[in-house]
């Protein structure tokens, strides 16, 4: 492999190039971030350079996963069994970690799609988001909301390859101008009045003023069959001294679910939706369907 | 290196440690607020950062107590019923 020092004259666009190959590997959205950005804002040990040596760039894709007809299910139970997998989108990086050392000869890397240890990723996927341009923070947990989209699913390719950033939105997507007049009416929004053991907050005039986000509340929501689900179930069932009722423990439906989705890597994360389902942003987009 | 910690080191720092991270996130546009990485709070605490991972891995879990797993689906549907906002659910919670 001949491995370049920079971009030739004849590779200008080639972010572009890129960017179209991701939307054919099956990205929604694909945006560019320098790692010098992300630099600014993660701390040592979580930034692109820790994953890959004289790491330049990363490119982020986001996939929605939740097809509309999810949108549309009727129980939440149904939406949290096909809302999200951990494959679609650190799939699309991956092809795309192959694009660029296969075919412009620099370094690339996924970057690893679950948690380091305990809930602390290996780089925040939402921050690599944000310094790519595919969306701000919202009220919603902040959860990085796309414009277009609203909630997507975010995956990475970390890589040498030095490319044009597409930078933060000078925009922030949220608050949508609806929750703005929300506010104004009802000191509240569809998020907060969703969730508000999980969310608080205010807005001021048409922006976030502050959000609070409280992950241990949300985790159980979350992820209610994902590990920590089977972890806290397996412990209560290992301390219970009644033989009887440790059968009621691990045979139940509860325990059943959370070991099945360690079995078939299903319903272990993403299981809640309730902070985005009256979401306007990016409602448009799933309400065209007939 | 990964470490069984002891229960003494584990209640002594739990709190603090779950204090400083991700746990709880403010969000304030403009002013860059994070939770703390391991590195940085075993700096803050004098302790290793392996201990600090191992104790922060299991408070994270620890705080959650196991019926919240289990009232989690009565609640989301009781969510996912409410029509307006502000307005209390069509049906009872499970």
């Amino acid at each position: 492999m001949t491995i370049r020092t920079g971009p030739t004259a004849s590779e200008a666009r080639v972010e572009d190039q890129i960017k179209e190959q991701a939307r054919q590997f099956g990205a929604w959205v694909v945006g560019i971030a320098s790692a010098e950005d992300v630099n600014r804002y993660a701390p040592k040990g979580h930034r692109p350079e820790d994953l890959l040596k004289g790491a330049k760039s990363v490119i982020v894709v986001g996939i929605g996963v939740t097809s509309a007809g999810g949108w549309r299910t009727g129980r939440a139970r149904e939406q949290a069994s096909v809302g999200y997998n951990r494959a679609e989108s650190p799939a699309v990086a991956q092809r795309i970690v192959g694009l660029i050392e296969r075919n412009y000869g620099y370094y690339a890397i996924l970057c690893p799609p679950g948690s380091a240890n305990g809930r602390n990723p290996y780089l925040s996927l939402k921050l690599l988001a944000e310094m790519a341009g595919l969306g701000t923070r919202s009220m919603a947990a902040g959860i990085v909301l796309n414009q277009t989209y609203g909630l997507l699913y975010f995956g990475a390719a970390v890589t040498t390859m030095p490319l044009a950033a597409d930078g933060p939105l000078e925009t922030p997507v949220c608050p949508h101008s609806s929750c703005v007049k929300l506010w104004d009416r009802k000191a509240t929004l569809p998020c907060l009045d969703s969730c508000p053991t999980c969310l608080s907050g205010e807005l001021e005039g048409d922006a976030i003023k502050w959000m609070d986000y409280n992950q241990s509340h949300c985790l159980p929501r979350a992820q209610t069959t994902g590990m920590g689900s089977f972890q806290k179930l397996l412990l209560d069932a290992m301390d219970e001294p009644d033989a009887r009722k440790r059968k009621m423990i691990v045979y139940g439906s509860h325990f059943s679910r959370a070991a099945a989705s360690l079995a078939y890597s299903v319903e272990i994360v993403a299981q809640c939706f309730e902070c985005v389902r009256r979401c306007p942003v990016g409602r448009d987009t799933r309400a065209r369907l007939k | 290196m990964t470490m069984i910690i002891s229960p003494e080191l584990y209640e002594k720092f739990k709190d603090e440690i779950l204090r400083y991270t991700n746990a709880r996130q403010r969000y304030e546009p403009g002013k860059p607020q994070r939770g703390l990485s391991d590195a940085e709070i075993a700096e803050k605490l004098g302790i290793s950062v392996p201990e600090v991972t191992e104790i922060r891995c299991i408070a994270e879990l620890d705080v959650i107590d196991t019926s919240r797993f289990l009232d989690a689906d009565g609640w989301k549907q009781e969510r996912f019923e409410r029509t307006k906002v502000g307005i209390p659910p069509k049906t009872p919670s499970q």
